[in-house]
């Protein structure tokens, strides 16, 4: 049988004149972070193979929310080849741009605008009708292309892989090639399903849960019970009679290996760990009271800076942590080896992953190739990046392959948390009943987050090793910027008529704040679609302006909950 | 470690495992099968269902040692990439699923339930699913297609 690698590298000979080896700056307002594959090169996003397959490379994955599909229609359109002649590779550090991390709803616009994937593909096609006319003696203008045959309108045609089938472009991203026009698009815009449907609804499709390399042991972790603990002793002859067992510590990580997945779950529930417990967390019922008497990040949205402190209408809305609860646990497979570290992860952001990984084990980062394989729906930050680190210092302490599998209370003890706030409205209306005074103040809970490339203590893994999780530092708020970025949703958009502007006297609102307190989270929090935005603040806002529009007639008591 | 012979999607297989090893990964790692998944571990998410002598069980908390002489179908023993079975055939029209993840629990469960009662109503089908989780909420497109294998099934009996 052919290793996963093997296979990228004879199936696809074509992947082998992707261009790999310089190092410059990633483009666009997503890659923040030098990429060893430049973003710029045509041959860095697709190549024609000598059968006519085109083979694309992305920087945004799917794990669900139908990426894949889109950007295989987006190259598809681009180039004017059907849809089954493309074939795109999804986040891999060996042959993808680095495009940061698949979230915020930005594939769409980082893919499909004015750069990156939709512009690789446009120059191609140009660049191919080019070399046509160059052959031809024509203009370019002249000639049509359809399902990837170029033809002058007479006899005279020639096949995409005729003129550069497996060979490279050798250009640069054309920034000003122009795109197919949507009148015109024959792929794009028609509704079908998600390519893998048929995969998933007969079994057969890949998820990281299904990756399997040769030699690979099985791992579980063991965690404490909560924040702050320390480890004081592992007996590891709890274990001893449990089949091929290996215990592994650092610092307070502790983690065991098996052959066998049956083994390493019993190991992990029988072997006897002694911690030092952390702090005791708030008591939950006046978990939200708590929040709002901690020390405090403070930060003005906005701030008209009358003082009057009076308002004739008030609520109070409070939301807890959420969990991901992605169905499956996380897991991840990794292969540490002397000349190479390998990691199958269902990371958002395999870039970043590959700079923590590389710090986690000390080894430079350009032997680390971190492999996009889809788990279990992700909706914001789940387990997948810290099961992924987890799994590689587990393969690094026992120098095999290890497919780390967490268990549910493992996933939901330890994921990053959707926060927790309490969210205070409070507003005066006029004599006619129109709102004149608007104070909107929020606590929001924060500890870690994405890892990014260098935060390696903001998931459990690196904290259990000793690295420390981004936490607000106490402070008062500055002064309001006097534009509104409202890229939480903290400040309603009816405050200023608009969002992203300011208010300039426009509306009835003649008083008006935005106060955010951000404190320290007793649990690991992150994103999750995404309790910051939309489904809170927005929410809090849209019901409080019907609230507070309507007082006179449902007569609202002061302090009143929602 | 003991010798086991399992009958999974038609094939007779032995497997050399702890008879105490869960079913779920005796698939999953002896046999590489990817259709029943590790959910919860719990029996209470149907990501690991699989069809025993017929019947929806959890492979997450079952022993192998338990199958005996039943057939073990997992979602891969209904139908191929190439001739999905119906029911399958259904849920990829319906485009019936985000990450998919949950898929074994829900096409098998819907399928066992339909062939005890073929005249299920939507009702009762809504009831057989009940103990299947599904995060991404697929549920109404996964009811849609259900109902459609449901009606070709109706269709196509043969009176009595």
């Amino acid at each position: 049988m052919q290793s996963r690698r093997e296979f990228l590298r004879t199936g696809g000979a074509l992947v082998v004149s992707f261009g790999a080896g310089s190092t410059l700056v990633a483009q666009g307002p997503f890659d923040t972070h030098p990429s060893h594959i430049d973003p710029k090169k045509l041959d860095s996003w697709l190549a024609v193979g000598a059968d006519g397959m085109v083979t694309a490379h992305t920087g945004k994955c799917d794990f669900g929310q139908g990426i894949y599909t889109a950007q295989s229609q987006l190259v598809a359109e681009e180039l004017c080849v059907p849809l089954s002649r493309v074939k795109l590779i999804q986040c891999d550090t060996d042959v993808t741009p680095d495009q940061g991390t698949t979230s915020g709803s930005q594939s769409t616009p980082t893919n499909f605008n004015a750069e990156n994937l939709a512009l690789a593909a446009a120059t191609a096609r140009e660049a191919l009708l080019g070399m046509a006319a160059a052959k031809w003696g024509v203009e370019a203008d002249t000639l049509r292309v359809k399902d990837g045959v170029i033809s002058d309108g007479s006899a005279r045609s020639v096949r995409y892989e005729e003129l550069i089938g497996g060979k490279r472009f050798d250009l640069a991203v054309n920034r000003s090639a122009k795109r197919r026009p949507a009148a015109e698009w024959t792929v794009m815009g028609k509704p079908i399903h998600a390519l893998e449907q048929a995969a998933l609804m007969t079994g057969q499709f890949e998820y990281v849960q299904a990756v399997r390399v040769p030699g690979m042991l099985h791992g579980r972790v063991v965690r404490p019970l909560g924040m702050g603990a320390t480890l004081v002793s592992v007996d590891r002859a709890s274990v001893a009679k449990i089949p091929g067992v290996r215990v592994v510590v650092r610092k307070n990580f502790v983690g065991v290996v098996a052959e066998t997945q049956h083994h390493a779950t019993m190991a992990a529930r029988q072997l006897s760990v002694k911690w030092n417990p952390g702090p005791a967390l708030p008591a939950q019922s006046t978990y939200y009271e708590h929040l709002q008497k901690q020390p405090s990040r403070d930060s003005l949205s906005v701030d008209s800076g009358d003082s009057s402190r009076e308002f004739s209408v008030r609520a109070r809305y409070t939301y807890p942590h959420q969990m991901h609860g992605s169905v499956g646990p996380s897991c991840a497979v990794a292969d540490v080896k002397a000349d190479g570290v390998t990691v199958w992860s269902a990371t958002q952001s395999v870039y970043p992953t590959r700079s923590i990984v590389a710090k986690l084990l000390d080894v430079p980062i350009e032997k680390v190739h971190v492999q996009f394989v889809r788990g279990s729906g992700c909706y914001g930050l789940n387990g997948a990046d810290a099961v992924s680190f987890d799994a590689a210092m587990l393969s690094q302490a026992v120098g095999k392959p290890v497919r780390l599998q967490y268990s549910r209370q493992d996933e939901m003890m330890w994921e990053n948390l959707g926060a927790a706030c309490v969210i205070e409205q409070r507003a005066s209306l006029d004599a006619g009943g129109k709102i004149a005074a608007w104070d909107r103040e929020d606590w929001v809970t924060s500890l870690g987050s994405r890892p990014g490339y260098d935060k390696t203590g903001n998931v459990i893994s690196g904290v259990l090793v000793g690295f420390e999780p981004d936490s607000p530092k106490p402070g008062a708020a500055r002064a309001p910027t006097g534009r509104l970025r409202n890229q939480s949703n903290t400040v309603p958009c009816y405050f200023a008529a608009c969002i992203g502007g300011s208010c300039q006297g426009g509306g009835t609102i003649r008083r008006e704040r935005a106060l955010t307190h951000t404190v320290k989270s007793p649990f690991f929090t992150g994103p999750l679609r995404s309790p910051l935005r939309i489904q809170i603040h927005s929410r809090t806002n849209v019901s409080w302006m019907s609230c507070a529009r309507q007082r006179r007639r449902i007569r609202w008591r002061s302090g009143s909950r929602i | 470690m003991d010798e086991i012979s399992l009958k999974v999607n038609g094939r007779r297989q032995t497997v050399t495992v702890d008879p105490e090893t869960p079913l779920l990964f005796v698939l999953n790692d002896e046999l590489g099968l990817r259709g029943p998944r590790f959910g919860c571990g719990l029996a209470q998410c149907g990501s690991c269902a699989v069809l025993i002598g017929g019947q929806v069980m959890r492979s997450c908390v079952m022993p192998v040692k338990a199958v005996g002489s039943r057939e073990v179908t997992t979602l891969e023993g209904l139908g191929t990439l190439e001739k999905p079975h119906p029911i399958q055939q259904a849920f990829i029209d319906e485009g019936a699923a985000q990450c998919g993840f949950c898929l074994s629990g829900v096409i098998l469960t819907a399928k066992a339930m339909l062939d005890a009662k073929p005249a299920a109503s939507d009702e009762e089908i809504r009831v057989a699913l009940g103990g299947v989780l599904c995060r991404c909420f697929t549920h109404t497109r996964m009811l849609k297609a259900i109902r459609k294998y449901a009606d070709g099934k109706k269709a196509n009996a043969v009176p009595a």
